[in-house]
């Protein structure tokens, strides 16, 4: 089975540290793949190495089946790379900013009209870039990066400073491109965005993977012992550990008729990321 | 590394939208067509207390100075800045088709206002192929002069504080060359004092002598100089951070 | 590939008494002997000294016809392998690469040998471990049949050597034959499949089959008396008595064997077996026909491939002692792992 994106014994070190020891991760054509983690556990460094903008000092980077040194130009006409502040010209207007990459990839304007649609700013295409407001901002750069239709979307935690209104226009638009086809990979620090978006994710801590799974599963995997019970008549819920003790008064419970529900708690995945690591995000 | 001429004219077309917006650069390649607008109206009458030449001759240097070199070190010092240059990276764009984008810009802008002032300071039409020649040379120095600015400088306000050094070799000591004859002696050494005397002989009407030798090696060689200057910087630093 | 019979050469003061081996395509053998003798035998393989008796054949060729033939086929990296410390890595590679007119690229023999983001780096400012692999990656670029290496783990790090043994074991696979020396007889056993010793006397094949296993170490529930054990080693004219728990690990060579202390070699008369009968109840572990180790010391087990195995001690030079495959199941009984 190939894999669109195959991180295998992937170790990065600077100068003072080692930032990246031992990846290992594997995503398939189609998914969303989130990196999940604390500022500092190594997600950007991941995402410059996936890009090529940095080499391993040790193991095997491949997208699309081939080591990313090898064919940089084929590379970057099959991805998209969304950064942080990742360059709009403030001075140029929205048609202009995507006027200039379509051109270097040799897209007609036809396409700028049907981005600019998708993305909701067709009424601001000629407001200069400065003008625009922060989530503007945000749609502009990812129209930019999906512009010549990538198979591939990288993005560095795309809605870090954005307010949750905002950050839910930006997650419909990628589940939207999702839908039609391209692989996503995002790294986050995020739970529940990473909750809501991705097929699986990877937490990353320290520049280790800790754990990889699908929500469903490592939520499943790690199910704790707690139980949530709702006594009828005041509907509040009380929080228990699963225990003989606990065994009794639910027995009580259910014999007096006061029981309303009892149901396991599945934790977050903020949570799971806390047990595993004793850090949180 | 690849070079494609679609896309060359992609970021240059990019480049003449976007320089149109930026006052900075603006205003300092206007400049020098102001001053020769106004030098000509306030002198322009008594053609004998300062000649036309002179005029000209000064408005030339501030352009070739302060333009050529200073705009496309801000141009490109800015794209590092604002990180667009990483994302052009990311799409393709080499280094020698960035470059030669900012290039472009620089020369046609520098070239035109040469021409505009040319014309607005009344000089004569029959001398302006020889004019075009001769600034060409000196042009081609200060551009790449300003590359290497753009290359060495993180953000475009370091570009003034290394640039200021370049301003005052290149314009100030040719111009006060006349009143010192220290400063004549470094200034013989410059590209643009020497194009100054070759313009000086043409603006006369007279024809290239081997006494003019000197003076056309010295620009030649400032070529080469900065040629080698721009490919050690490029191969050190790039314009990658 | 390369056929070795008989071969007599004396030089200078290394010589070469006998030596006999053959090593088919895609095979390692290790020789044990110092540098300079395998430097010789070296010479000899590359057709720049005759040998006095005997016969050298590669693939059927002498030397000299093979190298006139096939030349820039053998790859060699002798234990000094000066590199151009002013160019980059990528710059040293990159020449070799249009020098070699190689059909490889280069980057991925980087990659494969975690060179690839030191490309800018220059070779003065590398550790010697990854100079080393700079060597092996010039050589790798030729795409070679026959490589000598000597000293291939000598004084590398953890990962560089593993990054080394694994290369050369890819090589293998491709059809290189290799011919490896060392010093030390751990280096020697744990690269090649064969291992031959080379000295004075001539030229033995150092034996690395399993000894058997019946009677050996066994539940003795009434054999626990606990005696004043030292083990002696001599010194010159003085007798040492060490305490079992300095010791990290015993090698021994044709009856004779070392014990290694703090780093340093003390020879001690007594046989490996008795070394083994004494030291049972210490938890010495025989790992090897040719080692006994002290399994305090060990650190970590590794797997370098299907056969061969090593155990890594946390003495001061961080030993790598050879493990037998046939050991490795009796190891783990008594680690209980």
């Amino acid at each position: 089975m190939s894999y669109i994106i195959d991180l295998e014994n992937v170790q990065k070190n600077f100068q003072k540290k080692t930032a990246l020891k031992n990846l290992n991760a594997k995503v398939a054509e189609g998914e969303i793949f989130g990196f999940l983690g604390p500022s500092g556990a190594g997600k950007t460094t991941t995402i410059k190495l996936l890009t090529s903008q940095l080499l391993p000092s040790a193991g095997s980077v491949k997208v699309f089946g081939k080591e990313v040194y090898s064919n940089k130009k084929s590379l970057y006409q099959q991805i998209g790379v969304l950064s942080d502040n990742s360059g709009l010209y403030d001075r140029l207007s929205v048609w202009d900013n995507l006027a200039l990459y379509a051109r270097l990839f040799e897209i007609p304007d036809s396409r700028i009209t049907e981005i600019l649609d998708k993305v909701g700013l067709t009424e601001s295409q000629k407001t200069e870039a400065r003008k625009l407001s922060k989530g503007m901002k945000q749609r502009l750069m990812l129209a930019r990066a999906v512009l010549h239709r990538p198979r591939l979307l990288f993005l560095d935690e795309p809605t870090a400073a954005l307010d949750p209104g905002t950050a839910l226009e930006i997650h419909k638009l990628l589940l939207k491109l999702n839908k039609e086809g391209t692989t996503i990979f995002l790294t986050t620090h995020n739970m529940e965005e990473a909750d809501k978006l991705c097929h699986r994710v990877a937490f990353l801590n320290d520049g280790e993977i800790v754990e990889t799974g699908n929500s469903a599963e490592l939520k499943l995997k790690y199910i704790t012992d707690d139980i949530t019970v709702i006594l009828k008549g005041n509907n509040e819920k009380i929080h228990l550990k699963n225990s003989p003790e606990t065994g009794r008064k639910l027995m009580d419970w259910m014999n007096n008729g006061s029981l309303l529900s009892v149901h396991t708690m599945e934790p977050s995945l903020e949570k799971i990321f806390l047990m595993l690591t004793g850090r949180e995000l | 590394m690849s070079f494609s001429i679609k896309r060359v004219r992609a970021l240059t077309i990019k480049e003449f939208k976007s320089f149109t917006k930026n006052s900075n650069v603006l205003l300092m390649s206007l400049l020098p067509i102001l001053f020769s607008i106004l030098y000509t109206y306030i002198y322009g009458g008594k053609a004998e207390d300062v000649p036309k030449t002179d005029i000209f001759m000064l408005c030339l240097n501030m352009n070739l100075s302060m333009v050529a070199s200073f705009v496309i070190g801000m141009l490109i010092a800015e794209e590092k800045e604002k990180n667009t240059l990483r994302t052009l990276l990311l799409s393709g764009v080499s280094s020698m088709e960035f470059l030669t984008g900012k290039v472009t810009v620089t020369l046609l802008i520098t070239v035109i206002t040469n021409i505009i002032m040319f014309f607005i300071t009344g000089m004569e039409t029959q001398y302006l192929g020889w004019f075009l020649f001769f600034s060409l040379l000196v042009i081609i120095s200060m551009i790449i002069i300003g590359a290497i600015i753009g290359m060495i400088s993180p953000s475009q306000m370091s570009t003034g504080v290394i640039g200021l050094p370049v301003i005052m070799l290149f314009l100030l000591i040719p111009m006060l060359a006349e009143y010192n004859d220290n400063l004549k002696k470094v200034a013989k050494f410059t590209p643009n004092y020497n194009m100054n005397l070759l313009l000086k002989q043409t603006f006369k009407g007279e024809a290239l002598s081997s006494a003019d030798l000197p003076a056309l090696a010295t620009i030649a060689v400032w070529i080469v100089l900065t040629a080698i200057l721009f490919a050690f910087t490029y191969s050190k630093i790039g314009i990658d951070k | 590939m390369l056929t070795i019979k008989d071969l007599y050469k004396d030089k200078m003061n290394q010589s070469l008494k006998g030596l006999t081996f053959q090593a088919e395509k895609g095979s390692s053998i290790s020789l044990e002997c110092s540098n300079e003798t395998s430097a010789l035998l070296a010479d000899i393989i590359l057709g720049k000294e005759l040998p006095a008796r005997g016969e050298v054949l590669i693939d059927s060729l002498t030397p000299k016809d093979y190298c006139r033939r096939h030349p820039g086929t053998i790859g060699v990296i002798f234990k000094e392998d000066p590199l151009y410390e002013k160019m980059t890595v990528e710059g040293y590679l990159s020449f070799f690469y249009k020098l070699f007119n190689s059909d490889m690229d280069y980057r991925d023999v980087m990659q494969k040998l975690a060179l690839l983001d030191l490309g800018t780096v220059m070779i003065k400012n590398l550790s010697y471990s990854q100079k080393r692999r700079i060597s092996l990656a010039r050589e790798i670029l030729k795409n070679p049949v026959l490589f000598i290496f000597q000293e291939p783990i000598l004084n590398m790090d953890r990962d560089g050597a593993r990054l080394i043994i694994e290369s050369i074991k890819e090589l293998c696979t491709k059809g290189t034959t290799f011919l490896l020396t060392s010093l030390h007889l751990k280096d020697a056993i744990l690269v090649g499949d064969k291992a031959y010793r080379l000295d004075e006397d001539g030229c033995v094949e150092i034996n690395n089959n399993e000894l058997p296993i019946s009677g050996r170490i066994t539940a003795d529930e009434d054999k626990k008396t606990y005696t004043i054990e030292k083990i002696p080693a001599k010194i010159e004219d003085k007798i040492l008595l060490f305490d079992p728990m300095e010791i990290d690990y015993i090698e021994s060579e044709d009856g004779f064997s070392c014990l290694f202390v703090r780093g340093e070699k003390f020879p001690s008369s007594l046989s490996m077996t008795e070394l083994e009968e004494r030291l049972k109840y210490f938890g010495f572990f025989r790992s090897h026909r040719s080692y006994l180790v002290n399994l305090q010391r060990v650190r970590e087990v590794i797997t370098w491939s299907r056969n061969s195995y090593s155990l890594n001690l946390d003495d001061k030079p961080r030993s790598s002692i050879p493990l037998s495959k046939g050991r490795l199941e009796e190891l783990k009984d008594i680690l209980k792992l």
